[in-house]
């Protein structure tokens, strides 16, 4: 996915490339510019003082100078220097502003984003390629006019200040000093272009290792019961070793570049410093030109040999820049965009011709017709992969329909606000969401009113979870997740029915929520449900024939259609997937019924 | 089910030079290397200062005197310094980096092997996320200390030590002054350093915090739509991103203050070497080659010392990961074959528990004088409430945790005297949750017998009623079930892992019944293949399902870490005891409707 994305960006043109990333820096484009210029002023602030070095050096030759005069020299360098230290410091500093705000808008721009793209998106893409994008690659932009652009730049003020300062002081010298620099900029970017893919390729591996330790550990019990250590172990020896050759290859790479270049610019250097002690016997420049020119010359030759490394991250970094334009790019939901209706709903749904697919070609749901009257509950039964969860999917408007209508109380769907819509439904899941926060901000989260105390503990009261709580040190205020108490399965459940009753939606789409407890809190929760389906257009999906026979319509569906509808005692009288789950499901039941007999 | 709950390892406490001298064996029979590279980089420093010392001797001798002999001189002397830098270059970084992979490859595979040999009772103290880091980001700081850090260090010294070495050569009054500014240099560097630092560690730790946010956010955007609580959850991410920018700027403004300081504290130095100099020059007290020379040296000597507080903190946090791995490489397993510990080849079936007792953490007492007798071919039902021993009851057979006093003897034989490999190899465990590991089914299915043929795999697989599901997926016995089986449903997953369970062919079973949700026909169908598989062999299972005590030959109702009742299911309901109840209440709703 990494490369693919990475290849296309290389048809874009530098200069595009350029003009977006200043763009980006939206109202800190001035702040940027003139932290580069400070940059700037800070390496002709160095030159300088080689300069009154030099001019310092030529006086004491001729022993033309007093203390006075030195001490004269020694003060302005010093002033130089004190300039210099406060360019470079406002230069660091506007760079740390302009790239530290880009980050920041970066980052709260993708949450909201995140949080706007539509389900058929987030299908599509893993979680952990998200997070990437939001940490990662912000990151590499944040570098990216934090060090690489400031870095780039100071290299070119050092390499076009000091090298007009010497065309100034000796033209011959000057072209002599960069004979070197193409072979020292191509031998730079030759080894880092590996290096730096090669870096690519052990941190991949890294990952890999990681990966395959974490599948190990969380599954170490397996191991254990079927004696694999060893092979375990062998599989991870090959893993290990694979990291440890990609690791020994970058090794060779950087061993064998950076003596090299050592060896390149130290010939430059030297060469031209001899060719320059030469001209100051014959007397052509003079000894204080001659002090000052080998500092210059340095530092043309020396800090070229990063460039390579630069300019490589450089381009790596903007195409991280436009994996993250790519993400923005992608429209998010209008959750306001329709009428908003100041009255609750009441509940009437009718689907009509409803036809709905994630990929195209792929039908999940075929032709659906459905009256349901408000209050009415509606069961939903099928096998995995049957378009239960699709269908009921299609209320909140997290997918768009491909044919046909939905209206609830005579109100197309399409011409309510999203927001208005998922405001009136309430979800419970098979696997609910809490969020890492307290209990009680996990109760109140989607509330839109004032809750007091009471109606919050009634709720839980109303959920069987309120004891629960209390038996928390923390009671409501204990924290879930990672840093406070791990609820299990059914308690995460009856939390996540809790919020729910306490959101009081009119519409209520229960999925599959009772499979995860076991059978003695499963009646309390059973009522609990029932006293929250009351008065609520309900829709249940679930397996077991007891949830769902007390619906007032029950539907059952298979591959993408509504193959049976009818009340429980019309459906088991019909042939049908209805009637056989239903007797599979009872067989224990009639020879129990036998066995309590000869009991 | 038992609640899990991870506390950090408590750490072991090393002496510094523990862990240094630990760390150092890390190198094992890689010493040369490690000796290698520091002589490398010893006389790379030494190197480094003296090609400044004789570009000071070009112009003082060479070009002062009108001397061009001299200057060529020590400008080939120089070249030669160059091409030996070359090689130290290179010998420090092939030498230091070599040493750097091989010692990571060898300590991950020292931890990993470790890990392995580590009991039960380990894996529910420690969470895998905290093994994990170990492995990785702890393994490879351990590693950077043995190689750059240790490179850093000598480079430092040797560098700060060369520089005034040569300069007390070129001037010892002026290296004198140079000194004693030395120590407030480095002093105040290490201090600004330190605040840089720190705020630093607060960008890391909010960094932290804005991954977790995002990675909740995505996983929970369901929820978040539904509820619709964009607004308020973009709001309380705001406030950490906020606080993000503002240490990260800090950070940013702090690194910006701090290399003019450093640069400007050379000015000054260079100042003091030109002032000092300048008045010394007409004595010929110091020549301009000196005074060249001493500015180089200044700056030299300045970049090791910046470098310090780096160094230093990176150490600090190098020494922490090493305290972290060796606590982890010097626990024991709490389950070790005896010496005389045999392998067996076979297992009858008898299981015997004699006088039993068993605790996870010593004040909770799980099972209390537990007495059993489980006999070849015979099928177990443990029913009960939750936290009453049913699982630990399973978990002591396969040795997974060793109970605290009593026997158990397997075929007549304590079990103490048989290897756990070859008793584990023996039973056969079908989890709740069944883990598959990523791979393909096939590779899946033959997990415990890699051996297995083809023929052999898809019998299994038939057997288990798997087979049916597996040949309309993609690629068939091919296809990649993905990290821990995401992409089967979870109960093709429990198909795929009876299979395995099959093929392995164990003399024991040991069952813990799901009770998630999994629709009815496939439901069906694992009650079919856990038919196949418990055939014929004893068995042990947590049953939740009706239809599973039915069949059992034996029902024990384990309550308190005692067994309350046993015997077939119509005795005990005859008994109108705790199963009785049990079952009544269990399943009233089940017997009302048929």
């Amino acid at each position: 996915m990494r490369e693919h994305d990475s290849g296309r960006d290389k048809r874009k043109s530098p200069l595009l490339v350029l003009k977006t990333l200043y763009s980006v820096l939206g109202a800190y484009k001035t702040t940027f510019i003139l932290a580069l210029a400070a940059l700037g002023i800070a390496v002709g602030l160095s030159t300088a003082g080689n300069f009154i070095i030099r001019a310092a050096v030529d006086l004491l030759i001729a022993k033309q100078v007093g203390a006075i005069t030195i001490i004269g020299f020694a003060l302005l360098f010093l002033i130089t220097a004190l300039l210099r230290g406060l360019s470079a410091f406002f230069s660091g500093k506007g760079c740390a502003k302009s790239a530290e705000k880009v980050a920041y808008k970066f980052r709260n721009d993708l949450f909201m984003h995140f949080q706007a793209l539509p389900f058929s998106y987030h299908d599509k893409m893993q979680t952990g390629e998200l997070v990437q994008r939001a940490t990662s690659d912000v990151d590499s932009v944040r570098k990216f006019y934090y060090e690489q652009i400031p870095g780039v730049i100071r290299i070119i003020f050092l390499f076009t200040i000091n090298f007009a300062a010497i065309l100034f002081l000796h033209w011959q010298l000057a072209l002599g000093s960069i004979i070197a620099v193409p072979f020292i900029i191509l031998l730079s970017l030759f080894f880092f272009r590996k290096i730096v893919n090669g870096f690519e390729a052990y941190q991949n591996q890294e990952g890999k290792l990681s990966a395959s330790v974490q599948e190990t550990l969380s599954g170490i019990r397996v191991v254990k019961a079927f004696a694999r250590q060893q092979w375990e172990a062998g599989h991870f020896d090959k893993i290990n070793a694979e990291q440890c050759r990609r690791g020994k290859r970058l090794v060779f790479l950087h061993a064998a570049f950076w003596p090299l270049s050592v060896l390149l610019c130290g010939t430059q250097f030297i060469a031209i410093a001899t060719i320059g002690a030469y001209l100051t016997l014959t007397g052509d420049i003079s000894f204080g030109t001659y002090v000052a020119f080998t500092a210059m010359v340095a530092s043309i030759i020396w800090p070229l040999q990063e460039l390579g490394r630069m300019i490589i991250e450089l381009s790596k970094s903007s195409v991280s820049f436009f994996r993250i334009k790519e993400i923005l790019n992608v429209a998010g939901e209008d959750i306001e965009l329709g009428l908003e209706l100041k009255h609750k709903l009441k509940g009437n749904i009718t689907f009509k011709d409803v036809c709905f697919s994630y990929n195209e070609g792929v039908p999940i749901l075929e032709d659906i017709n459905l009256q349901i009257r408000a209050g009415e509950k509606i069961a939903i039964l099928g096998l995995t992969g049957s378009g239960k969860t699709s269908l009921v999917n299609l209320l909140p408007r997290f997918y768009d329909l491909d044919k046909g209508r939905i209206y609830i109380d005579n109100y197309a769907l399409t011409s309510l606000t999203k927001k208005y819509l998922r405001d009136n439904i309430g979800m419970v899941e098979q696997e609910p969401f809490l969020f890492t926060t307290t209990i009680r901000e996990n109760l109140l989260f989607g509330v839109k009113r004032e809750i007091t105390q009471k109606e919050m503990e009634q709720a839980a009261k109303m959920a069987c979870i309120h004891r629960t709580i209390l038996s928390f040190p923390e009671g409501y205020d204990t924290l879930i997740g990672e840093k406070g108490v791990s609820l299990s399965g059914g308690q995460r459940q009856r939390v996540a029915i809790a919020r729910t009753i306490l959101k009081d939606p009119k519409i209520l789409i229960l999925d599959d929520s009772t499979s995860a407890i076991d059978a003695k809190t499963e009646k309390k929760i059973q009522q609990a449900l029932d006293h929250l389906m009351r008065d609520r257009t309900s829709f249940i999906i679930a397996h077991r024939i007891e949830t769902l026979m007390k619906a007032d319509k029950i539907i059952v569906m298979d591959k993408g259609k509504i193959v049976e509808t009818g009340r429980h005692e019309e459906l088991i009288e019909r042939p049908g997937i209805y009637k056989k789950i239903f007797q599979i499901q009872t067989d224990n039941g009639k020879e129990n019924k036998y066995e309590k007999a000869r009991i | 089910m038992k609640k899990r709950e991870y506390k950090e390892e408590r750490l072991k406490h090393f002496k510094t030079s523990t862990l240094f001298i630990r760390i150092i064996k890390l190198s094992g029979k890689n010493w040369p290397l490690l000796v290698g590279f520091l002589i490398c980089i010893g006389l790379f420093s030494i190197a480094q200062a003296s090609e400044t010392y004789l570009l000071k001797n070009v112009i003082d001798v060479g070009i002062t005197n009108k001397d061009l002999d001299a200057v060529f001189y020590y400008m080939t002397l120089y070249f030669c310094v160059i091409c030996a830098n070359a090689v130290f270059v290179f010998g420090f970084i092939f030498f230091a980096g070599l040493l750097g992979e091989k010692s990571l490859k060898g300590l991950r595979q020292k931890m990993f092997d470790h890990i392995m040999t580590l009991s039960f009772s380990y894996f529910d103290r420690t969470s895998s996320g905290w093994l994990l880091s170990r492995m990785t980001s702890d393994a490879s700081r351990i590693t950077e200390l043995l190689t750059w850090m240790f490179l850093d260090g000598i480079w430092g010294t040797m560098n700060v030590t060369a520089a005034m070495v040569f300069m007390f050569i070129i001037n010892w009054q002026l290296a004198l002054l140079v000194l004693i500014i030395l120590p407030i240099l480095i002093v105040s560097a290490l201090k600004f350093k330190g605040l840089i630092i720190k705020e630093y560690r607060t960008v890391r730790a909010l960094n932290s915090q804005i991954t977790s946010k995002f990675s909740e956010t995505i996983s929970g955007v369901k929820v978040i739509k539904s509820l619709g609580v964009e607004e308020k959850n973009a709001g309380i991410f705001g406030g950490v991103t906020d606080s993000m920018y503002k240490a990260s700027f800090k950070a940013g403004f702090l690194s910006a203050l701090f290399l003019p300081a450093v640069q400007l504290t050379t000015a000054l130095g260079v100042c003091i070497v030109l002032w000092s100099g300048g008045f010394q020059f007409e004595s010929g007290f110091i020549t301009v080659g000196g005074i060249k020379a001493f500015i180089s040296y200044i700056i030299f000597m300045l970049w090791p010392i910046q470098d310090l507080a780096r160094v230093y903190a990176n150490m600090q946090r190098s020494l922490a990961s090493a305290e972290r791995v060796f606590t982890l490489l010097d626990s024991r397993a709490e389950i070790v074959d005896g010496e005389k510990a045999q392998s067996i080849k076979g297992i009858k079936g008898k299981i015997e528990f004699r006088n039993i007792h068993f605790s996870y953490r010593r004040d909770v007492k799980v099972l209390n004088n537990l007495n059993l007798t489980v006999h070849p071919g015979e099928m177990i039902a443990l029913v009960g409430p939750t936290g009453g021993g049913k699982t630990t009851i399973t978990n002591i057979i396969p040795r997974f945790y060793e109970p605290q006093k009593g026997k158990i003897l397997i075929d007549g034989v304590d079990y103490r005297k048989i290897t756990q490999r070859s008793l584990q190899d023996k039973i056969g465990i079908v989890l709740q949750t069944p883990h598959l590991f990523s791979g393909t089914v096939m590779e899946n299915i033959r997990y415990g017998r890699p051996d297995a043929r083809k023929n052999e795999i898809i019998a299994a697989s038939k057997k288990a009623h798997a087979h049916d599901f597996i040949v309309k997926l993609a690629d068939r016995y091919d296809s990649e079930v993905g990290e821990g089986g995401g992409m089967l449903s979870v109960g093709q997953r429990q198909l795929v892992s009876i299979a395995r369970a099959i093929l392995n062919n164990p003399d024991v079973i040991i069952l813990d019944e799901a009770t998630s949700s999994i629709d009815t026909l496939t439901e069906h169908l694992i009650q079919m293949g856990l038919q196949e598989l418990l055939k014929n062999r004893t068995s042990i299972i947590v049953a939740h399902r009706l239809s599973t005590i039915r069949n059992a030959d034996r029902i024990l109702v384990i309550e308190d870490g005692k067994i309350k009742e046993q015997g077939a299911h119509a005795d005990l309901m005859a008994l109108k005891g705790h199963y009785y109840s049990l079952y009544t209440r269990q399943f009233e709703d089940e017997l009302l409707r048929a």
